[in-house]
């Protein structure tokens, strides 16, 4: 980086001129990160305070509705099996395979979300974030790392036992990262 | 910008752009940021995000749990926040706006509360993620405090807002000690502007330099983060050759003490970024 401090006095930070300025958030650098607040879990002498991670709500298994528990795992096996056959159809350029099976997908969302009263909260948080992320997406523009993103939030986060807030901040990670807008679901038009 | 200089500043109202406006907004937030190698944000602006969009976000979901409908909240935000509190409303509707045509009422009033929960649980974190580097030196304790979920959907904690409450904790005396001078030059320059032309914020930004310089042990009783914001996420940034901000009215005069470029984001995302080059004599008002 070649960036020069722009105050004649500097901040005590702009002297070094460097990254040391800041505190990387990802430890590309290698470099020290003392002093960065911990909201990350990492090193944080400023504040001492650390969330206090909250154990998901245990999957309640209620017992009037083994049906529909029936149908919520058969239909989290054909979404990650759909978001699997995105990856598949992406790598190999098939635009119109790799459509018609978004739109599969997206119908298996819409389903598992009518069967949301069966499920902890996170889930059904989880769900709503992805299927926000999807709305109005055209499919046939899909990388294959988007949809890579979207095959390990299926099956790793939403179809891997109960959700808990690390499946939550990881999907939105993996939606950030690969270029999908996490809370488009709140956002003007 | 990439080759020429590499970091860009984000402000509060760009880090909350980024995340709740309009996608064509944020769109071009996302190619501003793309001609630099870095992004670059702060402690006091993390704190504005919790006070700002954080707590509007509890805010509707207090009103969606209490009128349990989309639709009256909706109309409740227009009715009822006052003109003057034009930002709070925009935020508030902004966060209102939903992509889920066609959904019914009880739908919507729902997936607005799962989003809600979820900015308020993760929104911290993914603000972290989602710039490459974080300024740290001012020490403002007051940002270290994460939202706490008491009950779900309904009752969340901030952590303290009053700078005198975390005072033990709080650096900004010494990081002013520190850098008394590029406070003077700031102050100086908040003394040439026309009274007329000066906003509330920066006539308390004015005063509150006063103060602090001649007595410095005072600054954490006047709860600087919370009200002269603007002033630390000046500093904050001060080796940060570009600000980003939605807001020109006092960073334009900032900037201009701290020798900085200004890229003032316009609320209408049909108009290109207003560029101030830091070498330029003269810059639009804003």
């Amino acid at each position: 980086m070649s960036y020069e401090p722009t105050g004649s006095a500097g901040t005590g930070v702009s002297s070094k001129g460097t990254l040391e300025s800041f505190s990387p958030l990802v430890e590309k650098s290698g470099g020290d990160i003392s002093g960065y607040v911990s909201l990350l879990g990492r090193q944080g002498p400023v504040v001492s305070s650390s969330p206090v991670p909250e154990k998901p709500r245990a999957y309640p298994g209620r017992s009037g509705a083994p049906a529909r528990r029936d149908e919520i795992r058969r239909c989290l096996i054909k979404s990650t099996e759909a978001a699997g056959n995105l990856e598949t159809y992406a790598a190999a350029g098939e635009k119109i395979e790799l459509s018609n099976e978004g739109f599969r997908l997206r119908q298996l969302l819409d389903d598992l979300w009518e069967l949301r009263s069966e499920r902890e909260d996170n889930w059904g948080d989880l769900l709503n974030i992805l299927q926000g992320a999807l709305k109005q997406e055209e499919f046939e523009r899909f990388s294959v790392d988007q949809c890579q993103a979207i095959h390990t939030i299926v099956a790793d986060h939403l179809g891997a036992g109960a959700v808990g807030d690390d499946d939550i901040e990881r999907s939105v990670e993996l939606l950030r990262e690969s270029g999908f807008d996490p809370w488009r679901g709140i956002s003007g038009f | 910008m990439k080759g020429d200089t590499d970091s860009i500043f984000l402000d509060t109202s760009i880090v909350i752009a980024r995340l709740v406006h309009q996608p064509a907004t944020k769109k071009r937030i996302r190619e501003r940021l793309s001609k630099y190698d870095q992004s670059v944000t702060s402690l006091v602006v993390k704190q504005e995000f919790k006070r700002r969009l954080l707590k509007e976000a509890q805010y509707l979901l207090n009103q969606l749990n209490d009128k349990k409908s989309f639709a009256v909240v909706h109309r409740h935000i227009v009715d009822i926040l006052p003109p003057q509190q034009a930002r709070k409303r925009n935020i508030c509707m902004e966060m209102l706006s939903t992509i889920f045509e066609g959904a019914k009422d009880p739908e919507l009033t729902e997936r607005a509360k799962r989003y809600l929960r979820q900015l308020l649980r993760v929104g911290l974190k993914d603000l972290d993620r989602s710039v490459d580097s974080l300024v740290w030196q001012l020490g403002c304790a007051c940002a270290g405090y994460p939202v706490e979920e008491k009950v779900p959907y309904r009752r969340y904690e901030f952590g303290p807002e009053k700078c005198r409450r975390v005072a033990a904790r709080c650096g900004v005396i010494s990081f002013f000690e520190d850098h008394l001078d590029v406070v003077r030059d700031i102050l100086k320059t908040l003394q040439s502007i026309p009274a007329g032309d000066k906003s509330a914020e920066l006539n308390e930004a004015e005063r509150f330099i006063d103060r602090a310089v001649a007595d410095p042990s005072s600054i954490c009783t006047m709860d600087p983060c919370l009200r002269v914001g603007d002033l630390l996420i000046a500093l904050e940034s001060l080796s940060v050759e570009s600000f980003y901000t939605m807001n020109g009215k006092e960073s334009q005069h900032l900037c201009r003490a701290l020798n900085q470029t200004l890229i003032v984001r316009p609320k209408n995302p049909e108009h290109e970024d207003v560029l101030c080059q830091s070498s330029a004599a003269k810059w639009p008002a804003f």
